[in-house]
């Protein structure tokens, strides 16, 4: 059974088209990369799929049911999470208060037994030594890592990450990437958007591209990178014709 | 001696309520008695009203017509009704959170000046409507209400107003350092990353405006059985402004320094009294000026300079 399916997914703003019958499915412990060129709709789809948007047609199912209209909270609670393109750390709280946030949000979850989680994650990413900092003092590619921290005390089934290893410095991404390939060996569906092409072929053998709102190619990473359409959508129909 | 800066600010804080417990034993004059005990009453509106802007971030100039709610609901109810007050000042409570829970909804999607424009109308309403309609609530010449004690010591008040202030203090730290605190702070951060993590949005900012609202009926009503006379004039947006010149002097993101700011400023208005209106003036240039060169208050300033001050002489 797909973890994620959307069929036929269409949202406007305005007169603007974002996204215009996007389907593909998602299977479960599946990593696929998300691409295409500035404005192409990533971030659109990535909001649909999170709850931030509704489409105006169409249909989202995560886990066998139609989510349509479900809150992003819901979702969350529900195992679906995500990162954001801009970080969105809470920066007036310490580093080991932004993991509590997520592992306090079930009534039923102990203090106790978040702040063990909280901690355990935070020296799982080498940010231990930061737990009573403000998060407001971490650098850029900390902050990233502790946006990881917080979807990890969800104990997710899927991740959305939006331009995760975006200015961040070589050596943070490669702990990064091992950090995503360690969430897909625990059978963490992820969903990832990258201008990095590096880290998609690295990471994803699957590859979905959106141009224009449009799906126009979904397959293993190869197949994708050669694809005329997908050069196309990059460069552009001249530039491709002198290639 | 290498004292923790948080344990200064303690005993600092342990001074000041042996203080104000003490201060009726010293010989003040009952006067000013009872301008610490309408001090207090102001201290509870300052720190609910910081606990909604400083710590969830959604901004209310509706919190002085709260406390007028809460004022003519248990004078209403104990003259109307001849409830005791035991029971008026809870269905007070009650009354004026389900009216917070109610404004919080309408106000959801409104941020910035759309929702302070929306707070000052319901405001204004509330205080034209409770002026014009004489018949119910006698209008401008305002609403008599019972006393808590049968006799009127000063002292009495002073220490009902000053424990029922620790009260609302103590349950105000419980909740924001309870889970739900974190959900507030969270909201103020990133709306979007909190709901991203799982935290109702909707409900705790709703619940944020009627938790702040209900403490401020609370408040309206003790202070209606204090002065035993309600009129329109408490929910005028001047009171309100007066709430807001507390908070920010003393400091809105703190509970403790905004109750400060409340009993420090009622105190200065009192002292201030011969040059009238003008007082008004120059707290509303303190709130320009602390907002500007110290947004942590004066209270916050003061203790930020104290702690600069230790680390200099430990080192």
């Amino acid at each position: 059974m797909s973890q994620i399916a959307v069929a036929c997914v269409e949202k406007r703003f305005g007169g603007l088209v974002a996204l215009k019958d996007v389907s593909f499915t998602v299977q479960a412990g599946e990593m696929v990369g998300l691409i295409g060129p500035n404005g192409s709709g990533k971030t659109t789809l990535l909001n649909v799929l999170s709850g931030f948007y509704q489409p105006e047609l169409g249909e989202v199912h995560y886990d066998g049911r139609t989510v349509n209209g479900l809150e992003p909270h819901q979702l969350a609670l529900a195992g679906l999470t995500r990162t954001f393109q801009v970080t969105k750390i809470f920066r007036r709280l310490s580093v080991l208060d932004n993991l509590l946030v997520p592992g306090l949000t079930e009534w039923t979850s102990s203090r106790k037994t978040a702040v063990a989680e909280a901690n355990r994650i935070l020296q799982e990413l080498g940010l231990d030594h930061l737990a009573g900092e403000m998060a407001s003092n971490l650098s850029g590619g900390q902050s990233k890592l502790l946006e990881f921290g917080r979807v990890m005390m969800l104990s997710p089934k899927v991740i959305l990450l939006d331009e995760p290893f975006g200015g961040v410095h070589p050596t943070l991404k490669t702990l990064m990437h091992e950090v995503v390939r360690g969430w897909n060996a625990q059978d963490i569906t992820i969903v990832l958007i990258s201008h990095d092409m590096g880290s998609i072929f690295d990471l994803c053998k699957r590859v979905l591209v959106l141009h224009n709102g449009a799906l126009i190619a979904d397959g293993p990473a190869e197949e994708v990178r050669r694809s005329p359409r997908v050069v196309e959508a990059y460069l552009g129909t001249k530039s491709v014709r002198a290639v | 001696m290498n004292m923790p800066p948080e344990t200064g600010v303690r005993a600092a804080a342990a001074a000041l309520v042996l203080i104000f417990a003490l201060i009726p034993t010293l010989g003040l004059q009952e006067y000013w008695i009872y301008i610490l005990t309408i001090g207090f009453f102001y201290a509870v509106l300052a720190s609910s009203w910081s606990l909604l802007v400083g710590y969830v971030g959604r901004i209310s100039f509706a919190h002085a017509a709260m406390a007028g709610l809460g004022a003519y609901t248990s004078a209403m109810a104990s003259t109307r009704l001849g409830l005791p007050l035991y029971a008026s000042i809870p269905l007070a409570a009650l009354v004026v959170g389900c009216v917070g829970l109610f404004l919080g909804r309408i106000c959801l999607k409104l941020h910035g000046a759309y929702l302070g424009l929306t707070t000052i109308a319901f405001s204004e309403i509330f205080r034209i409507a409770v002026t014009a309609e004489h018949g119910f609530t006698r209008g401008s010449l305002g609403l008599q209400a019972p006393g808590f004690f049968a006799t009127n010591g000063r002292a009495q008040y002073y220490y009902l107003f000053f424990i029922f202030l620790l009260c609302v203090l103590g349950t105000m730290w419980l909740l924001l350092r309870s889970r739900i605190g974190l959900y507030f702070a969270a909201i103020r951060e990133d709306e979007d990353a909190a709901a991203s993590l799982g935290v109702h949005v909707v409900r705790w900012k709703v619940m944020a405006f009627a938790i702040s609202s209900m403490i401020a009926g609370l408040a309206g009503a003790f202070y209606a059985h204090f002065v035993q006379l309600v009129a329109p004039s408490m929910m005028s947006l001047q009171e309100m402004g007066l709430i807001l010149s507390m908070a920010v002097i003393g400091g809105f993101q703190n509970i403790f320094f905004a109750a400060i700011g409340g009993v420090f400023l009622e105190v200065l208005l009192e002292l201030m009294r011969e040059i009238g209106g003008w007082r008004m003036t120059i707290f509303g240039l303190a709130v320009m000026v602390v907002l500007r060169y110290a947004p942590n208050g004066l209270v916050g300033e003061l203790i930020r300079i104290s702690y600069r001050h230790v680390r200099g002489w430990v080192t």
